[in-house]
């Protein structure tokens, strides 16, 4: 370092050179992410933008069309269907998802034996939930012959094909993502450790009772978790595809009624070779995403408790 | 210092080595372009074969199960070792990836030299895009000799009065019928053929009631719903003079009405119970072959090429045969479908493609290895001198009934994917009792027609 400075008093180079000869390390060291943020992320975003413009069908070279391919969105009904089942999804998925992981974050966090284990075999279902091989279990748990119809049939119910019945057939797919409650479950138990115990403590001698405790403790001091992990899966609902594609054969399902937004995409894209309108199509999801994410973070403010 | 020069370079190293594993995807076509780059004008090409000439290598990607995988390999072995300047790169896939990669590859200006085609008319969408070379020079020089096949077959690989792919295979569209279980029920079999679908229904209607359930207590049905099923609709529009697309390629080949008609031939099926109900295709009819509903007994008569049936007689124990589709008052209609051979138009090395293509249509050793595993081979001459599976034997009954009786079909339109897909979104409609016939109709028309204008 010290040769470095004495060199530049001497000859004064620009300042560039400088930045260069200062941090060259830190750019070599972070040259391999670079290239793949821009290489894989930059670039074929600004491209997917510009064909989102375009009539591209991986073929011909893109033609202008202006702003066409989103003004016809709101005329094709399966795209209409593709929001509606996308946001039902978010919509009733992700809070009952929350709701099941904070219950068992706060089971386990009652200092019973062997939590480490518990923990491991509640978060396997969150690493296996994405996977095709999971998606397929699905099918045949639901499926007409399938567990979950045994089990009814304990209680004298005659169940149906719950995968195949346009009526059920998305709330088999909610169940699917209440089953990973996993990773919201683990960082729910971080949050839940946080909470300072001399509070409990307190609460205890003024004589709080366990619903006062949840309700003007527990609750408000794992605002800021409850909050992290509202916006994360309701980021990752809005993306979910593999569990649409493997259930509902590739192709929506039974009248379009598990038909996820990025499996519309998906089909527009690469079965239909219609390039520009998937890429609108991504586009807007990036808006709504973005939209929600925006009027949570807004909403925040009003029920967000952060301690300092 | 020297310390710090030698992690630089380690660095670089590490650099230079995620790089080319990133873009070592690409690396097929520009390996054999910079190994002969010393003798890149010399004009490689016409010495493909060649003991003294460089190593040509060819892309050959193709869908199907592990075993297809294994036969194809050894074909590619053999005909490497027939052709000693020619390496054949193998991606075998599934059907889906398959068709996602494709179209990628080609829009990336990566297209693989071999390029595999069906009937179901994905061919014409390359052809329009110029992304698939026209064989005609190559069979007009004799490299790909098509003497010994029938002129009608090679018709079913023109688009707009040039050809583009040649077939390694066909079989025509056909009902892959259980005999030993109806013969288990004491149920009649079928004719091989019926005259027209009034026949046929009547057959299925004297059936029903003698099947009763199956192992797992499920309801036997004659036939599966194959209302959604474009061959099968396609075959129907020929009993009516008809076709799937106008022959001008203007727009699509039929009136509503004959849609409606086809909708509601099926719905009345359904009503009667030949059928099975929405609920039950929806969730049986989209399941692999080894779970489908011939497999398990739910249905009786599936309609699909007749090739498969050698295939499935691999899980399946019961007796089977195929019979024909019903006709119309003595004309038939049936498609044939298969799988077809064509070359890239971005391949460098097309006559290595082209002797790829002539091997497997006049190549008795080589289709001994091949045994009609993707159809019925389609030379004469070979299909003499080959020893036939007993069920390939079927098959080619059947499929020489068709082609004795029926004119080649058209060829389709670009855009047939998305057409199809809203033929069977528009069914299911009609079938889950969502809309009429008419309404689900109309949708189907008003998407076909803006495909088809693009």
């Amino acid at each position: 370092m010290a040769q470095i400075v004495l060199e530049t008093n001497m000859k004064r180079p620009s300042i560039i050179k400088m930045f260069w000869e200062k941090n060259k390390f830190a750019w070599l060291f972070i040259l391999p992410w670079f290239v793949g943020i821009t290489g894989l992320g930059l670039i074929p975003m600004i491209a997917s933008l510009y064909l989102s413009f375009t009539d591209y069908n991986m073929f011909d070279s893109p033609g202008w069309v202006a702003a066409a391919n989103y003004t016809n969105l709101f005329e094709d009904t399966r795209y209409i269907q593709a929001v509606k089942v996308t946001l039902t999804y978010v919509a009733v998925g992700v809070p009952l998802q929350l709701l099941v992981s904070l219950s068992f974050a706060m089971i386990l966090n009652q200092g019973i034996r062997g939590l480490s284990l518990y923990r491991a075999v509640y978060y396997i279902p969150s690493l296996l939930g994405g996977s095709v091989a999971i998606a397929i279990l699905w099918r045949q748990v639901f499926g007409r012959d399938g567990l979950f119809n045994e089990f009814l049939e304990l209680f004298g119910i005659v169940g149906k094909s719950w995968i195949s019945d346009p009526q059920y057939a998305l709330f088999t797919l909610i169940a699917l993502k209440l089953w990973q409650f996993g990773s919201p479950m683990v960082i729910f138990l971080a949050g839940l450790r946080q909470i300072p115990k001399e509070l409990y403590e307190a609460s205890a001698i003024d004589g709080a009772n366990k619903a006062q405790i949840l309700f003007k403790i527990t609750l408000p001091l794992l605002t800021p978790v409850i909050f992290f992990n509202v916006v994360m899966q309701m980021i990752a609902a809005f993306q979910a595809f593999t569990p649409a594609y493997v259930i509902g054969g590739g192709s929506g399902g039974a009248l379009d009624s598990i038909l996820f937004y990025t499996l519309y995409l998906y089909m527009k894209a690469f079965q239909h070779f219609e390039m520009g309108y998937a890429s609108a199509m991504a586009w807007l999801l990036l808006l709504l995403i973005s939209a929600v994410t925006a009027l949570l973070f807004w909403t925040s403010r009003k029920w967000v408790y952060y301690e300092n | 210092m020297k310390k710090r020069r030698l992690s630089l370079v380690a660095l670089i190293l590490i650099l230079s080595l995620v790089m080319s594993a990133c873009v070592s995807g690409n690396n097929g076509n520009n390996g054999t372009g910079s190994n002969g780059s010393g003798g890149e004008n010399s004009t490689g090409n016409t010495s493909v074969g060649s003991d003294n000439g460089k190593i040509v290598e060819i892309r050959f990607p193709w869908w199907g199960s592990v075993a297809r995988h294994e036969k194809y390999n050894q074909m590619m072995d053999m005909f490497e070792e027939k052709n000693p300047g020619i390496k054949v790169i193998r991606e075998p896939g599934s059907w889906d990836d398959y068709w996602s990669k494709i179209p990628t590859q080609t829009a990336g200006n990566n297209a693989p030299d071999v390029l595999m085609y069906t009937t179901v008319g994905q061919m014409p969408e390359y052809a329009d895009k110029g992304a698939v070379l026209a064989l005609d020079d190559y069979i007009a020089d004799g490299t790909i000799d098509v003497s010994k096949v029938p002129p009608n077959i090679i018709e079913l690989g023109k688009y707009k009065g040039k050809t583009y792919m040649i077939t390694k295979g066909l079989a025509a569209i056909s009902l892959t019928t259980n005999i030993g279980l109806l013969k288990e029920k004491g149920a009649p079999l079928p004719k091989e053929e019926y005259a027209t679908w009034d026949e046929f229904i009547a057959y299925m209607k004297e059936i029903k009631p003698l099947l009763g359930k199956n192992e797992n207590g499920g309801e036997i049905f004659p036939i599966e719903d194959d209302a959604q099923d474009d061959l099968l609709l396609e075959s129907f529009l020929r009993l009516k003079g008809k076709n799937m697309f106008a022959e001008d390629g203007s727009g699509l080949g039929f009136a509503k009405e004959d849609l409606i008609e086809w909708f509601e031939l099926w719905q009345s099926m359904k009503n009667e119970g030949l059928v099975p109900p929405a609920q039950i295709t929806a969730e049986e009819g989209a399941l692999q072959w080894e779970q489908d509903m011939l497999a398990t007994h739910r249905v009786i008569m599936s309609g699909r090429p007749g090739n498969h049936l050698k295939t499935i007689k691999n899980y399946m124990e019961d007796e089977l045969t195929i019979i024909r589709l019903p006709g119309g008052n003595g004309t038939f209609g049936e498609v044939l479908t298969g799988a077809f051979l064509g070359i890239s138009a971005q391949s460098e090395h097309p006559e290595a493609v082209a002797k790829l293509i002539n091997t497997w249509l006049n190549d008795l050793e080589f289709n001994q290895l091949y045994m009609n595993e993707h159809g019925i081979v389609q030379n004469t001459e070979i299909l003499k001198q080959l020893e036939m599976n007993p069920y390939d034997e079927i098959t080619t009954k059947n499929m020489q009934a068709v082609i004795a009786s029926t004119e080649p079909q058209s060829s389709r339109l670009p855009g047939v994917a998305g057409i199809f897909e809203q033929l069977g979104k528009s069914y299911e409609e009609v079938n889950f009792g969502v809309k009429s016939a008419e309404a689900a109709v109309d949708d189907f028309f008003a998407e076909a027609e803006r495909i088809m204008n693009k």
